[in-house]
């Protein structure tokens, strides 16, 4: 089975249709990724692909067709429980909580035992132990990222190239199985790219399976394997980036789309 | 102290309790959740009904005063009753108008909603009595103690209850705000989408702000109704609401202690004060020029303070053992 093969794969998506009143934004779009790669989804203006990455992310409810991620069908939970199974995504325009703490923001990605009514209602004893258990993990990934000395600042006050990081180090708390990434080196200066780069390369490296839809084609090619094409809302091929640009077609979608 | 300064300074005491109660639950749904509750009064007038009429006894007796159910609850079943109600009806309310609604909407919706309730409650006599409104509300616990229920001795009394009952509201919405799910709600507060995206089930927590709040503001009403001893539709008009809303601004929102500034600011500090003023003009000017000091006020500090007073505070954590 080929990694382009929709049956195969960790996330496969098939037959994803979507229709904004008369555009057909995703026209009939089947892929699969598989586990423990980078899969790249590449593609002009207007191809689809965030629409594609809303739908599998659960922002965005496709008009027909199914999302499979390791066997379950998801196209029809809403966003939190397919964050809950592992899904979890990172925002073109990097979502930061602006009145929490760098360190509250990746706070928020754990789950934890007193955010039930009934954990609030028992009170420290019962979930302080957990929190400062992820406060520590908190920390680790804050000075990972670079970011330990803004611990304490908030998150609206953070530079666009550390909510950026800040993003990754809060997708990572909590535990993804498949970390989806909106084009996450846009308006990013050349020498963070090449810090996010090394990151994602690490976690890759560690085990974790991501899709990534980006439009820089050397930060994809040094990234990705598989790539995804797409135009005009579907897929029109599938490869690394060496066999995808020798492709009449790609070339076409580009000069195209 | 001249027994009407006691009087009036127990009075008082018990609207300052009432009052912060009802802020710390409009600023848990307002100011950590990020709901705009519009209609926030509702849920005090609730209460206020309610504990009325588990009190007053059922409605055929009383004669005059026409109302759904009845009963002879002893205290504090009456406040407990008016937490419930007012937990159910926010959960009715935030299931009808907070589903799929951006926040502007649901502030829209909120305020049509009070708007509706009055009327309802106006308009439908037999259910709390319309306009005329419930009274001859008995105080509790009177004749257990043996003393009048008139008497300053009495009213001491009962500002002890509302501080015991002040303390438990506080201590039941502090666990919810100091613990991770306050900081879930303020998350929801910050960016709903995101907070969707990393698990949060945001329609669950805005209708358990709601609840929670609309419990506490409830047991406000129960405490209100008995110093008052009667609750009609003028005495939760929006204006109320709005006091509140501003109370929660001014004072700091996103934080219990702003809060009870806010508290003790606006519904007790500028409304209550007025009492004060010797009367001048118009016979409605000096309540007139109340409510437009609390708008001015409320103005200034969207432009200069937004934050209010004592706003809400960064959280810091302990820091780590050195391994």
């Amino acid at each position: 089975m080929t990694p382009s093969d929709p049956d195969a794969g960790f996330l496969a998506v098939r037959g994803l249709r979507m229709d904004f009143g008369g555009v057909h934004a995703v026209a009939d779009t089947s892929f699969s990724v598989p586990r423990g790669h980078i899969t790249g989804l590449i593609g002009p203006n207007g191809a689809g692909k965030s629409t594609v990455l809303g739908m599998i992310a659960g922002a965005i409810r496709p008009t027909s067709g199914s999302i499979i991620f390791d066997g379950i069908n998801v196209e029809r939970m809403p966003s939190y429980r397919r964050a809950r199974l592992g899904i979890i995504r990172t925002f073109q325009i990097a979502g930061v909580f602006a009145q929490l703490t760098a360190l509250e923001n990746l706070l928020v990605g754990q789950p934890m035992r007193g955010e039930s009514l009934r954990g609030a209602l028992l009170g420290k004893r019962y979930w302080s132990e957990e929190q400062t258990g992820a406060v520590q993990r908190g920390r680790d990934l804050l000075t990972r990222f670079g970011l330990a000395d803004q611990e304490e600042e908030y998150g609206g006050n953070l530079s666009g190239g550390q909510k950026r990081l800040l993003e990754i180090a809060r997708a990572l708390m909590a535990r993804p199985r498949l970390l989806l990434l909106d084009e996450p080196m846009a308006g990013v200066s050349p020498a963070l790219v090449q810090r996010i780069e090394d990151y994602l390369r690490e976690l890759s490296a560690e085990g974790l399976t991501m899709l990534m839809v980006e439009h820089s084609l050397p930060v994809v090619e040094r990234l990705c394997d598989p790539v995804v094409v797409m135009a005009q809302g579907t897929t029109v091929s599938t490869g690394t980036m060496a066999e995808l640009r020798t492709q009449r077609k790609v070339l076409d979608a580009y000069l195209i789309g | 102290m001249s027994l009407a300064w006691q009087f009036y300074v127990s009075t008082l005491l018990i609207y300052v309790g009432v009052d912060i109660m009802a802020v710390w639950a409009l600023n848990l749904q307002l100011g950590v959740a990020g709901v705009l509750n519009f209609a926030f009064i509702v849920f005090q007038a609730a209460g206020a009904y309610t504990a009325a009429v588990v009190t007053l006894g059922p409605a055929s007796r009383t004669g005059f005063q026409h109302y759904v159910g009845g009963a002879n609850w002893p205290f504090p079943l009456p406040v407990l009753a008016a937490a419930v109600v007012g937990a159910v009806l926010a959960l009715v309310i935030g299931l009808f108008s907070l589903r799929r609604l951006r926040n502007d909407y649901q502030a829209i919706v909120m305020l049509v909603v009070s708007l509706i309730a009055t009327l309802i409650a106006t308009n439908d006599v037999g259910l709390v009595n319309g306009s005329n409104g419930l009274s001859l509300v008995p105080k509790p616990l009177a004749s257990v103690l043996g003393v009048s229920p008139y008497g300053i001795q009495y009213q001491w009394f009962f500002v002890g209850v509302t501080a015991v009952i002040c303390v438990l509201a506080y201590w039941f919405i502090n666990r919810i705000t100091s613990s991770p799910l306050g900081r879930s709600l303020r998350a929801m507060r910050d960016n709903e989408q995101v907070a969707a995206a990393l698990g949060k089930n945001v329609l669950w927590l805005r209708l358990l702000a709601m609840m929670a709040g609309g419990a506490v503001a409830a047991a406000s009403g129960a405490i209100l109704v008995v110093l008052i001893t009667a609750w009609s539709p003028s005495s939760w008009l929006f204006p109320e609401t709005f006091s509140y809303l501003a109370a929660v601004i001014i004072g700091g929102s996103g934080n219990n202690l702003g809060a009870m500034l806010g508290a003790l600011l606006v519904p007790v500090g500028f409304l209550e004060a007025a009492r004060f003023m010797p009367s001048f003009g118009n016979p409605n000017l000096v309540g007139a020029l109340q409510w437009i000091a609390v708008g001015a006020l409320l103005l200034i500090f969207l432009w200069f303070w937004p934050r209010g007073v004592i706003p809400e505070r960064r959280r810091r954590f302990p820091a780590g053992r050195s391994d």
